[in-house]
């Protein structure tokens, strides 16, 4: 049996694992692929979920300001109808907007 | 950062990650997969990537939290039927090699270490995988793999030792 010094302890871990290598190119292929999935899933996800506050919210404001009671309660609900459309509006154009510069660069 | 961005960070980072994914990983298939499911994550969570501050150890603590998981939950089917380590493939040019001999035996020594490594308990072969493959410092280790400095240094001796103790059998 032979002893091992320090010196010669790190020399023979260096050697063994100091080198590296790149991954096959299909790897990296279907790495990217499922990049692009992910990320059109989360923007698809994101458009339905808006889309469904926006009717949800819709429904119950447009309800609101028919069976309001009283006047100042038809003002509110129409006030949030308006705010919140406009709202929504916003926030989906500025989705779909951020969705078309993500696809504006040539993944794979 | 956009998909153009994140494209380019693979390709600055993917022979570290690669490398450190198949030195922890039980076969090449696995490495493959804790490589793209590193990448995954950090997609994921791509505003907290900062490309200022490091991001190979961001990527390196994905791996290294991913790795845990998978063995945790492959832990009993592991006592089962326990999973075979890679057995990277020893290749030895004896054409262009002069002292073929000399040549035969440092690679045996070579994959003697590599073999003996990938058999070191977990918490031991993390922090050696990260030293000496990745160049990694203590502290960056700590921050990688979320424990004391003092804890790093003493699991590297450790890990040291027990090479060191097994080797001498080889060597």
């Amino acid at each position: 049996m032979n002893e091992i010094d320090d010196k010669k302890m790190e020399l023979l871990l260096k050697n063994a694992l100091e080198e590296k290598e790149n991954p096959d190119i299909n790897t990296n292929i279907t790495l990217k692929a499922k990049i692009r999935c992910l990320d059109e899933e989360y923007a698809k996800t994101l458009v339905r979920l808006f889309i469904s506050i926006f009717f949800t919210t819709n429904i119950v404001e447009i309800s609101g300001v028919i069976l309001g009671t009283s006047i100042f309660i038809k003002l509110v609900f129409a006030a949030l109808l308006v705010i919140s459309n406009v709202f929504l509006i916003v926030t989906n154009v500025v989705i779909i907007n951020n969705k078309k510069i993500l696809e504006s660069g040539d993944l794979l | 950062m956009n998909l153009n961005e994140f494209e380019n960070f693979i390709e600055d980072n993917q022979k570290d990650i690669y490398t450190f994914c198949k030195k922890l990983a039980i076969n090449e298939e696995y490495a493959k997969d804790l490589y793209q499911q590193t990448f995954l994550k950090a997609f994921s969570m791509i505003e907290s990537i900062d490309k200022m501050n490091n991001p190979k150890s961001f990527l390196l603590s994905i791996s290294v939290g991913l790795w845990k998981n998978y063995k945790r939950k492959h832990k009993r089917r592991g006592e089962i039927a326990p999973l075979v380590y890679i057995d990277d493939e020893t290749t030895c040019d004896v054409k262009d090699s002069f002292d073929t001999e000399q040549k035969v035996i440092e690679n045996e020594t070579i994959e003697c270490v590599k073999r003996e490594v990938s058999k070191l308990p977990d918490k031991y072969k993390v922090v050696i995988i990260l030293f000496y493959n990745q160049e990694l410092g203590i502290e960056e280790i700590s921050k990688v793999i979320k424990c004391p400095c003092g804890t790093v240094k003493s699991r590297l001796n450790k890990a040291r030792q027990l090479l060191r103790s097994r080797l001498e059998e080889y060597v």
